[in-house]
């Protein structure tokens, strides 16, 4: 009559399907994908963060209003690679088909007649992370670039969101404030480019970054198309410079000054030097924290913590 | 499910597009700043692909409403890579009735030309139009491909593989619709140009393909393009079938009791059992499958009480009987089902007192195969609702017995439970039966069944106790009360020399006709004369031979009372050896007090004997009545033993003749 | 030893494995001699036939491989068997494009203990900028190119160099043994020699930058060497007497990474004095 009592787990006897059916539990048949590729993904922190216990790294953050060329810049610097323009050595990349794909338009593959940057979407995986790494006199460094759209930045200079919100910020090793040649090149624009550049400098601070363990920089970008606009608002900016400057040294008293101009294209600038050797030596002058230490060799997900989401302890 | 059929249902909108970046353009609620980079990434979309739109689902905890927004590319806007959505806002309210099919109808893309007119439009609720959509037929493979993935407990991102992702928007709309209100609010979806590995914050995408993977390989991608009827479990087909058909049998049991979020099993397992009960399977099949994926009593509670609930109120599901229901509940144990929630007590009661005792019987006598609490339940409430016959039944239960002794006495005091017991049994039973009643009201059953009863429960009570019962219901008895009081009687003379102890006249004449001399002795002569009163008018054994040691006792003392026992005794016992005979072993004790040891009148020995008493003192007339009176006709020859001139003589003569009148006078009336 | 031949479509793997075959046939050279055949070479010789006529050795079928399996003895006197499968550039395209390993050009690569890295000059997509367009294109610029043109971003639309190092990249990822050594052949070298690089490391490092940093920054994982071969010996369309008079096995003609003149068998040679004898 009893077919189990209660210290038995029950069978299976109401599971039994007739020979042809398909059992309720058998699982999805799987994709036959085979061995994959890299996507075009970025990374996300978590992954980031394996990376970065192999070899020594700098987290980078290019904060700047939209369309400052802060996509330009990180792809510009792995394409300077390519093109023997760099100074380091490309050692490899694990978002190679991601830089590949953001480069694009200003690829001639595009069949555009004007280099472009597609605008960096927010991505809801927090896959915004590129890397790149880079050797120097046979020593690596791996660069990892936030790919984050200028609307976040926006947000914090506009009070909307707390730089604390933004673990790539206070994680950053790297920040540096970018302000847009080509809006200092028109009387229309400088002004708000340079106010924007000043809030997104103060609410940074007011938010606590950059920390004492990051390295700041206040970036020209688009040097030709200010270049190419004349003294004046070369002029201009050079006093808006030293006035940003000093706010950012108010945070980091090591804050440098760069001017770059990723890809020159302003007809009638004089750039002889393009900056961007420059910028990459900053990003490789060796910060003042700690390494991160080794990345944990077991897969289980609690023991991968995103170390990238909170601040190294400072040497 | 509650549809907005006929409620007017108004929902908040948001339009995101390109102004110095992906911003919100206009909303038709307020938006803190704050609470803007929480809406953004799901607002926003990189087109790999070819599609017309994406659409995304999810909820945002920050504004406590659930996004549904579908997001356009937007070549014309200057930025490459810009898009439009549109979003809507869903309170939980408006989630627990709306139509998501109906939804997809107020999407609006806007259009650079009319931006301006279009703002205006995005800052006002929509009306959610109050029909209920049909399902336009969607391909089944795709349908199956998105229950599968949805309803499947692995923890990894998972994908569904489609080229036309227009259609599977609308089926992940069904989809969602399938959900009851608190699972809605909390499904995340989003159709995509490119399948992704890894994490996400979505439970199901779809993309037309997948192209390689990302930094993490994790994933679960099914391509439903090629997905067969033959590979699909038939779970799968039944909650595919039933989110196209919302209003069907299974729709209606699904969304009662799936409370769950995805990523459990709880949907699956639901599907399953639908088919165990449509096939059907018996309640014990259904009881240890629901026992297994639901294995504590807390799960899926309304379920159970459904499945296994009191049949009366609990018979939409299916038609189970009451008896089978708590039969399968009580064999699946309660780690899995809550037997108070189910009310089993009161049922099992019910059935015992219905056409169902026999079944319960049954489970009760099968109870060992059971888990220790079902059994210890089915225990308690046989114990309360068993009969007398039941238990006497089931005597080799000595667990059974001895909690009925404890709980159930009254069954002890049934006289059916003493006819339905097989008698070797009994003596042990009427130890319990002893501890369960106590004396009185047992002797008082043992009463109602026999003398028999009595005597074999003469080792369990007080000897008193026995004896008084006994000489109740058999007083003349006296084969049964030697067999009850056989080695017993030293402990009743025990009894009887306790102070105060009092022993009726039936008793002390039973122990007279069965103990003799010995026993008599004991006790002072006086007090033995109320049970030769009882023996004096009767003729049976127990009066003759009790009568015959009680005046064998009197004839051996010259005391007052010994007299009286004389008056009372000497009638039954000359009748006795005039016209039957007393017992051997009385007469042996009476004969040797008698003169005239060589003659065989015994009548006259006796006669004799008492002559000889009364000359020693005075008797009255009424004393001489009361003696000859049951002594019998012979008794008149005792006047020949007295000479003429003796006072005696005519006392004796008064006292025939009175006895004569007394004996004819109801003649002469 | 296995040694993978990679290279997309048209790179010159199989005029080289020709062209190897016959100067180890007719003991064509002083490095590596001819033991023994491990299999059938008959599609070899039908190579060599067609060198003979100078006629471009061209794959029929895309998805057939032509298993090169030789025993070969070095001059230091050990002996190797090589196995090199012949397979189409097509498998590769179609990996990199798809981002989904080709099953049997991964099974080889996870068996590989040496790489032929092929690179023609002629097929190389360099990734020019949209500068480079703009020269192209006739008159000034447009404001804006307007954006129904542009085409969306795919996989084959990485340039050589950023393809190849992908390739390595995910070998690393999907599981081959490293270190592992890499020949890289500029095919049709003859092409290159003369112009503006002197060398096929110069050329490399100019036309294929990525690649060679990538291999000089992970010579841990990639000791690697480069060589410029000519197999054809020149453009088959010139007509050129002194060449036709020679075997095919006789135009040939290789150089090493500094340009210094070495046997076609070079690149083997190279991987092999990585590999113990067998």
């Amino acid at each position: 009559m009893a077919e189990f009592g209660e210290d038995q787990r029950p069978d299976q006897a109401a599971d039994g399907a007739g020979d042809d059916q398909v059992p309720a539990d058998a699982p999805f048949p799987q994709y036959e994908s085979g061995a994959l590729l890299r996507g075009p993904e970025g990374l996300t922190a978590p992954e980031a963060s394996q990376i970065l216990g192999t070899a020594p790294g700098r987290v980078v953050v290019w904060a700047g209003e939209r369309r400052s060329g802060k996509t330009t810049l990180t792809v510009e610097l792995y394409e300077r690679h390519r093109t023997g323009r760099a100074t380091t050595t490309f050692a490899g990349s694990q978002t190679l088909p991601a830089l590949e794909a953001r480069i694009h338009p200003a690829r001639a593959a595009s069949l555009r007649l004007q280099p472009h940057s597609e605008r960096t979407e927010l991505d809801p995986d927090g896959r915004n992370l590129l890397h790149l790494a880079v050797s120097q006199e046979g020593s690596r460094c791996h660069l990892l670039f936030a790919d984050v759209p200028g609307e976040v930045f926006r947000q914090v200079r506009d009070s909307e969101t707390e730089p604390s919100e933004l673990p790539l910020l206070t994680r950053a090793d790297k920040l540096a404030v970018l302000v847009d040649g080509e809006l200092l090149a028109s009387t229309d624009t400088r002004s708000a480019a340079v106010s924007f550049a000043r809030q997104l400098v103060a609410r940074l601070a007011d938010g606590g970054v950059p920390r004492r363990s990051t390295q700041t920089a206040l970036v020209l970008t688009k040097a030709d198309k200010l270049t190419a606009a004349g003294g004046e608002a070369l002029a201009y900016w050079e006093r808006k410079e030293a006035d940003l400057h000093d706010a950012l040294r108010a945070q980091d008293p090591a804050a440098c000054v760069f001017r770059t101009a990723a890809r020159v294209l302003a007809e009638g600038a004089d750039i002889r030097d393009d900056g961007m050797e420059t910028l990459m030596n900053w990003l490789l002058d060796e910060p003042t924290v700690t390494p991160d230490p080794p990345a944990p060799t077991s897969s289980q997900p609690a023991d991968r913590l995103a170390r990238l989401q909170r601040p190294k302890a400072v040497t | 499910m509650r549809q907005n059929d006929g409620v007017r249902v108004k929902v908040d909108q948001l339009l995101f597009g390109y102004r110095d970046g992906h911003e919100l353009l206009a909303s038709s609620m307020e938006i803190e700043p704050r609470v803007r980079p929480a809406l953004l990434p799901h607002a926003d979309a990189r087109f790999e692909d070819d599609a017309p739109h994406y659409l995304v689902g999810t909820p945002i905890p920050e504004v406590q409403r659930y996004l549904l927004a579908r997001i356009w590319p937007a070549p014309e806007l200057p930025r490459p890579g810009a898009v439009w959505s549109h979003g809507l806002l869903l309170d939980r309210a408006s989630l627990g009735f709306v139509d998501p099919l109906a939804l997809e109808q107020l999407f609006r893309r806007p259009s650079t030309e009319s931006i301006g007119e279009s703002m205006a439009a995005y800052s006002r609720p929509l009306e959610v139009p109050d029909s209920r959509v049909a399902v336009p037929g969607l391909p089944e493979p795709l349908m199956w491909g998105l229950c599968w993935t949805a309803y499947s407990s692995t923890k990894l991102p998972t994908f569904v593989l489609w080229g036309n992702l227009p259609e599977a928007e609308t089926a992940l709309l069904t989809l969602w619709r399938q959900q009851p209100a608190a699972a809605r609010a909390r499904l995340a979806f989003r159709t995509r140009g490119r399948a992704r590995t890894g994490a996400s914050p979505y439970d199901v995408q779809v993309a037309p393909a997948l192209r390689g993977r990302s930094g993490s390989s994790d994933m679960r991608i099914l391509d439903a393009r090629r997905l067969a009827r033959s590979e699909v479990p038939e779970w799968v087909h039944l909650l595919a079938r039933g989110a196209e058909e919302p209003s069907s049998d299974f729709s209606h049991y699904f969304r009662r009791f799936n409370t769950a979020a995805l990523r459990s099993d709880t949907p699956s397992v639901l599907a399953q059992l639908w088919l165990l009960l449509e096939e059907p399977r018996s309640p014990g099949e259904v009881a240890s499958f629901v026992g297994a994926r639901f294995p504590k009593p807390a799960m899926m509670r309304p379920l159970k009480v459904a499945l296994f609930g009191d049949y009366e109120r609990e018979s939409d599901l299916w038609r189970a009987r009451d008896l089978d229901r708590i039969i399968a509940v009580l064999r699946s144990g309660p780690l899995a089902f809550d037997f108070q929630q189910l009310e089993l007590p009161r049922r099992i009661d019910r059935l015992w007192e219905g056409e169902a005792r026999h079944e319960m019987l049954e489970v009760f006598d099968d109870r060992q195969a059971l888990g220790t609490s079902a059994a210890a339940l089915v225990f308690d409430r046989a114990l309360a609702s068993m009969g007398p016959v039941d238990l006497a039944q089931r005597t080799a239960d000595w667990a059974l017995l001895s909690a009925a002794a404890e709980r159930r006495p009254d069954l002890f005091a049934h006289a059916a439970f003493w006819r339905a017991l097989d008698p070797p049994e009994s003596s042990r039973i009427v130890g319990l039966a002893v501890a369960a009643l106590g004396e009185d009201q047992l002797v008082e059953a043992l009463l109602a069944v026999g003398v028999d009863w009595l005597v074999l429960a003469a080792g369990l009570l007080r000897p008193t106790m026995l004896a008084e019962a006994i000489a109740r219901v058999a007083p003349t008895d006296l084969d049964s009360w030697e067999r009850a009081f056989s080695g017993l009687d030293a402990d009743l003379v025990a009894e009887l020399g306790r102070p105060g102890q009092q022993l009726s006249p039936a008793v002390m004449l039973l122990l007279a006709a069965s103990s003799g001399m010995e026993v008599v002795r004991v006790l002072p002569i006086a007090s033995w004369l109320p049970s030769a009163r009882l023996a004096r008018n009767r003729s049976d054994l127990v009066a003759r031979a009790g009568a015959t040691t009680l005046l064998a006792r009197a004839l051996g003392s010259k005391s007052k009372p010994a007299k009286q026992v004389m008056i009372e005794c000497f009638g039954v016992v000359h009748k006795a050896l005039d016209e039957v005979d007393v017992p051997k072993r009385a007469w042996k004790e009476l004969e040797p007090l008698l003169p005239d040891h060589n003659s065989r009148d015994r009548p006259g020995r006796l006669r004799k004997a008492l002559v000889a008493r009364m000359g020693e003192e005075a008797w009255t007339l009424d004393e001489l009545t009361r003696t000859l009176e049951p002594a019998g006709p012979q008794a008149a020859r005792i006047v020949k033993l007295v000479g003429k001139k003796n006072p005696l003589r005519r006392g004796l003569e008064n006292a025939l003749e009175k006895v004569a009148d007394e004996l004819v006078a109801p003649l002469r009336r | 030893m296995r040694v993978v031949m990679l290279g997309f479509r048209e790179t010159g793997k199989s005029t080289y494995a020709v062209g190897l075959y016959g100067g180890l046939a007719n003991a064509g050279f002083a490095t590596l001699k001819l033991v023994g055949l491990l299999d059938a070479v008959g599609f070899l010789n039908e190579g060599l036939g067609r060198l003979a006529a100078r006629q471009p050795i061209l794959r029929t079928v895309d998805e057939q491989v032509e298993p090169i399996a030789l025993t070969l003895r070095t001059d230091g006197g050990s002996e190797h068997e090589l196995h090199i499968p012949d397979r189409s550039g097509e498998a590769l395209r179609g990996t990199s494009y798809s981002r989904q390993w080709h099953r049997g050009l991964l099974d080889e690569l996870l068996e590989a203990r040496g790489l032929l890295l092929f690179v023609h000059p002629l097929q190389l997509r360099p990734g020019e900028p949209v500068e480079t367009a703009q020269k192209i294109v006739q008159g000034p610029p447009p404001a804006d190119d307007g954006d129904d043109v542009p085409r969306r971003w795919t996989p084959d639309l990485m340039p050589s160099d950023v393809q190849m190092v992908d390739i390595l990249q995910e070998m690393v990822e999907a599981g081959v043994s490293t270190p592992i050594r890499v020949a890289v052949v500029v095919s049709a070298w003859d092409i290159v020699d003369g112009e503006e690089w002197d060398s096929p490391s110069s050329w490399l490092k100019e036309r294929v930058a990525l690649l060679a940093q990538f291999l000089e920054a992970n010579a841990d994982r990639f000791p690697s060497a480069a060589f410029g071969v000519s197999v054809q010996g020149s453009d088959f369309t010139a007509d050129d007497a002194t060449f036709r008079e020679k075997d095919p096995w006789e135009r040939t003609w290789a150089v090493d990474a500094a340009g210094d003149a070495v046997e076609l068998a070079a690149p083997v040679s190279f991987l092999l004095s990585g590999s113990a004898p067998e």
